[in-house]
């Protein structure tokens, strides 16, 4: 596969955020966007070991500059970069990286034991998170540990500015070879309290017995002591963008508001009294907002549909066109992120995987609110063909134009 | 890898895990004292116990 030539970088970026301007606001854009969904795919597609380029920046930077110039995305939601070497320098632990297989598996942790709670607000986030958490979740002082838990925390605290530097330099490439804005965690990110104990603290199983078990009022605590002024502080983040620069795409928001996660009514208890505040500063502000929902939300669309239009696109897990259409018609509002399904690009012809693509600008993207994304992440090699990748890409920047 | 002779919260080790392996009052401000990187005592206090939060968070 040829690299796609970039001439104009300045050009494109003027381009793609009026096209992701235009799509959020249903203004007319002149063409789809593309959505980057990736996380450990483009260093594998590179042919890095998931352990090369964790290791060494240098070749995780190689990987994703090559993955813009093979597929040539409008935004992504969020650039490749793994923690991995400060979670090392901690002595492990969160994640599990399986090099031969380029696979990563997350662990579900419990990190807050079910007698703590009232010791976590008592203490607060800070103390009880350096005290008891972080030793827990990297077995800080562990026998086989030659260095104290505090040499192992600025050693890891060295690492992260590393980690920093090579961040900041890819994003400021990306935009300034490729003419890509930031979007997602690059400009300001918030995550629910009651996500952030379920996916840190307790995991699924406990929280789901938490929010229907536990008095409500020590839950609420829990909540307010694990958002730690982590709102306040995206709100004030929001109040500062300056949207109408080039380099701002949007900001994003996560919830974890799957079905079997949460239900309306809990939603409305235990996120609404955060996430709220989110969207309405970002209405306020008259910015964008990327939501993350990880997983289905049809149970919230009465919710969703609530929310002031132009300001918000929606990521869709689902891969059917018909449950698509059906949630762009019941979310007139807003945008929708997705469409095409990964499992074609893993699995189809290309030539099946262009027509899947052509059904899913005819069928949703014409009316100028769709962000063309795939369904989910591509992490593992087989998640995807390059070349049916390629080939969906050229084709929706192509027939997606909706100047015509 | 980093190490440390020239605080006794470094080099007491033993005594140091016998108690609590971490604390919070006195640690985060030993730690501060080494992030040469950051400008000024409380901007430093700062960074390491948002780094600390973040890392056990994510």
């Amino acid at each position: 596969m040829e690299k796609h030539i970039f001439n104009d970088p300045a050009a494109l970026l003027r381009e793609r955020k009026d096209i992701i301007t235009a799509t959020v606001r249903a203004t007319g854009a002149k063409r789809i966007p593309i959505n980057s969904m990736s996380r450990a795919w483009p260093i594998l597609d590179a042919g890095y070991t998931l352990l090369e380029a964790f290791n060494d920046y240098d070749k995780n930077y190689d990987a994703m500059m090559r993955f813009q110039e093979m597929y040539n995305f409008d935004y992504y939601t969020s650039l490749t970069r793994f923690t991995y070497r400060i979670s090392e320098a901690l002595g492990g632990g969160g994640l599990i990286v399986d090099n031969e297989k380029g696979s990563i598996n997350y662990v579900d942790e419990l990190l807050l034991y079910d007698d703590e709670y009232d010791d976590f607000i008592e203490m607060g986030k800070d103390k009880f998170f350096f005290e008891r958490v972080l030793p827990r979740k990297y077995g800080l002082g562990k026998s086989e540990n030659t260095h104290s838990a505090l040499e192992l925390i600025l050693d890891a605290m060295k690492e992260q500015v590393k980690l920093n530097e090579a961040n900041a330099y890819l994003g400021k490439r990306f935009t300034e070879v490729f003419g890509l804005p930031r979007a997602s965690g690059d400009s300001v990110f918030y995550k629910t309290p009651i996500d952030l104990i379920q996916s840190n603290l307790r995991g699924l199983k406990k929280m789901a017995v938490d929010m229907r078990r536990m008095p409500h009022e020590t839950l609420m605590k829990a909540l307010y002591t694990s958002d730690n002024g982590a709102l306040e502080a995206a709100l004030k983040k929001i109040d500062a963008v300056d949207i109408d620069s080039l380099e701002y795409g949007f900001h994003s928001a996560t919830t974890s508001t799957t079905i079997w996660q949460m239900s309306a009514k809990q939603f409305e208890k235990f996120d609404l009294p955060f996430i709220q505040k989110f969207y309405d500063k970002t209405v306020e502000k008259n910015a964008l907002c990327f939501i993350f929902p990880e997983g289905g939300f049809k149970h919230l669309t009465d919710y969703y549909r609530e929310l002031p239009a132009g300001h918000f696109a929606i990521f869709a897990e689902d891969d059917d066109i018909n449950l698509l259409k059906e949630l762009k018609a019941k979310l007139p509002n807003m945008a929708v992120v997705g469409g095409m399904p990964l499992y074609y690009l893993g699995h189809m012809s290309k030539q099946q995987c262009v027509d899947k693509a052509k059904e899913v600008v005819d069928e949703l993207g014409f009316d100028g609110r769709l962000l063309f994304s795939t369904n989910k992440m591509l992490s593992t090699k087989n998640d995807a063909n390059g070349e049916n990748l390629r080939a969906v890409n050229d084709f929706v920047h192509e027939y997606g134009r909706l100047d015509k | 890898m980093t190490s440390y002779t020239n605080t006794a919260v470094w080099i007491n080790k033993e005594a140091h895990m016998s108690e609590k392996l971490l604390d919070f009052d006195r640690d985060i401000k030993a730690l501060a004292e080494k992030v040469d990187w950051i400008e000024g005592e409380q901007e430093r206090i700062k960074y390491v116990i948002s780094f600390c939060t973040s890392k056990a968070s994510s």
